[in-house]
């Protein structure tokens, strides 16, 4: 697929800042149309200058980026991402005393769209009983859901989000997941970076893992989870006791934890043949295997892990 | 030009629905104009108490008809209020009591040693006029007539001698720190002279002839209130559109405009067109109220509008050079008010210069504000547009530079 099919690619991107801070060292990716794609890594990875990159707020120092087929660095790449993405900035806010219906009819008619798709977004995003009021007395999640109905009043065809859910509880975090869900589900390419591992889980087609500015790894969930997250928990219940102490003995390896036959293998060959085993022995038992999450997968490149405020630990 | 309209809109009633900006931008001014209007918007001719301790009674207790003329002479030169004091207690007591640190004192005898001292000056007078005849034309006059002459001048010296030639005194008590007295004494100065002519029966050989010519009547009010409003359509400008964009910048509002069809040239033009809208709104109530409260005689003519139009464009993108060089709102902030506040009051928009030491008025004209506040008083107050045309030309050539530049920083910083 060319440049042309993508709606995202980028080729060895580097941008130093000054003479010696290298905020991204090489980039490379693809963003497929009508994915979900999740930029993933902590504070200060590249993350957000990557995102500026390609919305043409920022030059890189070198390498390429195109935005749905379109150079970045040409008059016609900044054409594009004016009239056909939409965006979310990091920490980024609006008018404070407009209200919602103002806001979003500010950026409608920025766009030069119908009074109309303001209305329909309010609805679309249960902004519509908050719509005369002023965007500074929003709580933190209503701000988002206002800022995502603006990045989407032109109808793109791709939408960045940089860090859309930083800073909001967990219960406006779940919001915001609820509109990205629906957003997918209506084929709109999404660009999202996150340092929330479970974020990217939730909702990412694919997710790359960026630290101090190289991609060290991309691909879907469960293909990172299977190159990168190393060990799987199987746990098995509602086997008679002597079964489980035969299983225990012949297959070597397994805990009993809460009534539950809990093995940790380190590949699928393994799980499978744990299974088999299980269910020759007792077919009525019941298994649950726990994938390793992103979290694992991201312990095992970096040595690291991420925290809540986005820092490495 | 749509998408600059709908940005000037969004920013324009963010500005409406801030109280602080409604109040500092509009409501401030016409304080200003209502407080400073009422203390020096309709000045009439200051006049100063003087207090007058009259001891010169006649025999019935009352003062003496020479005193009391004197007394009302100096009332009525309109300059001086006399405020009568009586007799009897310390001067400097009855000063401080009341407040007037200047008082005229006329001792008893007054009128008497002034009509002893008024005979001997018309016979001084006499004597010398018939001695300079005859000096002069003595030579021409029979004998007989002159001995005649002579023996009355004679005549005339001895009874002069029976007549004190000492002046009568008055006494004018003062506080050196009081600054009128010195203009007090003059005025009394200037009556004791007439008082001495009249009772010598001399008339004025040279006098003072006053013509009041009223081209336009003109009141501190009509040049202060183009002050004022050049001076807040000036701070509005820079201080207006500074914060503004250093608001957008932090709140990251403006790299979020930065990536709609919204041009910048677009929405540097919207901020600009906030600023000249509400430059029109304020010089519409400054004038309106100028008016109606003082009766001010400035008009709004259409050099006065273009002059105020341009004031707000030169110093908005003023307002735009500073906000778009400096990147924290504080930083911009205090620029700004470094820039705003000694141009507001060092050219001379709040008071006349005519005043002010020579240093001061070379300062005043090199602020760009001085001649827009001349500008503005010469067209709205006299009709005269000369002091205008260097307004115009300074406003006219340096704010396109000012825009070039801020746009071409804010361009730089968009696409670093």
């Amino acid at each position: 697929m060319g440049k042309e099919g993508h709606a995202v690619v980028t080729e060895g991107l580097v941008k130093v800042y000054g003479n010696s801070v290298r905020a991204l060292d090489g980039v490379s990716i693809e963003v497929r149309r009508g994915e979900v794609f999740a930029l993933l890594g902590p504070n200060g990875a590249g993350k957000t200058t990557l995102v500026e990159i390609l919305l043409t707020l920022r030059k890189p120092t070198s390498g390429r980026a195109y935005v749905l087929g379109e150079d970045v660095l040409g008059g016609r790449g900044r054409s594009v991402v004016r009239k056909r993405v939409g965006a979310i900035l990091q920490e980024s806010e609006s008018f404070d005393l407009l209200t919602v219906r103002e806001t979003l009819r500010l950026y409608g008619r920025l766009y030069g769209a119908d009074a109309r798709r303001a209305e329909e977004l309010m609805e679309l995003l249960d902004l519509r009983e908050h719509a005369d009021r002023p965007y500074g007395k929003l709580s933190g999640g209503l701000r988002r859901r206002v800022l995502l109905a603006a990045a989407l009043i032109n109808d793109p065809e791709l939408v960045f989000l940089d860090e859309p859910t930083t800073g909001l509880d967990p219960g406006s975090r779940r919001d915001v997941w609820s509109v990205l869900k629906r957003m997918r589900r209506e084929g709109v390419t999404v660009f999202l970076t996150t340092h929330y591992m479970e974020e990217a889980e939730a909702l990412a087609d694919r997710v790359g893992i960026i630290v101090n500015g190289k991609m060290v790894a991309i691909g879907s969930p469960g293909e990172l989870a299977e190159k990168y997250g190393g060990s799987k928990t199987i746990r098995v219940s509602g086997i008679r006791p002597e079964v489980a102490e035969r299983l225990q003995r012949e297959l070597g390896g397994a805990r009993i934890e809460n009534g539950e036959l809990v093995w940790v293998a380190s590949n699928q060959t393994e799980v499978n043949r744990i299974v088999q085993a299980v269910i020759t022995a007792s077919p009525e038992a019941v298994f649950s295997v726990r994938n390793p999450g992103l979290e694992e997968v991201f312990l095992r490149l970096t040595g690291r892990r991420i925290t809540e405020e986005g820092g490495i630990a | 030009m749509r998408r600059s309209l709908a940005f000037s809109s969004a920013v324009a009633r963010e500005w409406m629905r801030s109280k602080t900006s409604v109040f500092w931008s509009v409501a401030f001014p016409l304080i200003l104009l209502l407080v400073f209007g009422a203390a020096f918007g309709d000045i009439r001719v200051q006049t100063y108490p003087l207090l007058v301790v009259n001891e010169d009674l006649d025999y019935s207790g009352r003062p003496t008809g020479l005193s009391t003329a004197l007394v009302n002479a100096i009332n009525s030169t309109g300059i001086v209020e006399v405020r009568l004091a009586e007799s009897g207690h310390s001067i400097e007591d009855v000063m401080r009591e009341r407040g007037i640190y200047r008082a005229l004192v006329i001792r008893r005898g007054f009128e008497e040693e002034l009509l002893r001292a008024s005979v001997a000056g018309r016979v001084d007078v006499l004597v010398s006029t018939l001695e300079y005849i005859v000096a002069t034309y003595g030579n021409r006059t029979p004998p007989e007539d002159r001995s005649r002459i002579e023996s009355g001048i004679s005549a005339l010296k001895t009874l002069r001698s029976n007549f004190s030639s000492d002046a009568v005194k008055v006494i004018y008590v003062r506080d050196p720190n009081d600054q009128p007295s010195s203009a007090v004494e003059g005025v009394i100065r200037s009556v004791l002279q007439a008082f001495n002519l009249r009772l010598l029966g001399a008339n004025e050989t040279l006098s003072l002839s006053t013509s009041d010519l009223a081209f336009r009547r003109t009141r501190p009010i009509d040049l202060y209130l183009p002050g004022v409003l050049t001076a807040f359509v000036m701070t509005n400008g820079v201080l207006g559109t500074s914060s503004a964009l250093a608001e957008m910048r932090r709140s990251r509002l403006l790299r979020r405009l930065a990536i709609t069809p919204l041009r910048l040239s677009e929405l540097l033009t919207g901020l600009v067109l906030v600023q000249v809208l509400m430059t029109s709104v304020l010089s519409a109530l400054l004038v309106a109220v100028g008016w109606a409260v003082f009766r001010s005689s400035f008009s709004l003519g259409p050099v006065a509008v273009a002059l105020i139009l341009v004031d707000s464009l030169l110093f908005s993108s003023l307002g735009l050079l500073i906000g778009s060089a400096l990147k924290e709102v504080e930083a911009v902030n205090a620029a700004s008010s470094v820039v705003v506040f000694p141009m507001m009051f060092l050219s001379g928009a709040f008071w006349p210069l005519e005043f002010a030491p020579p240093f001061m008025r070379t300062i005043a004209s090199l602020t760009p504000l001085y001649y827009f506040v001349e500008g503005l008083r010469a067209a709205g107050v006299y009709g005269d547009l000369g002091p205008s045309l260097t307004a115009f030309s300074i406003g006219l050539a340096a704010f396109p530079v000012l825009l070039l530049a801020g746009s071409r920083l804010l361009e730089r910083e968009l696409a670093e």
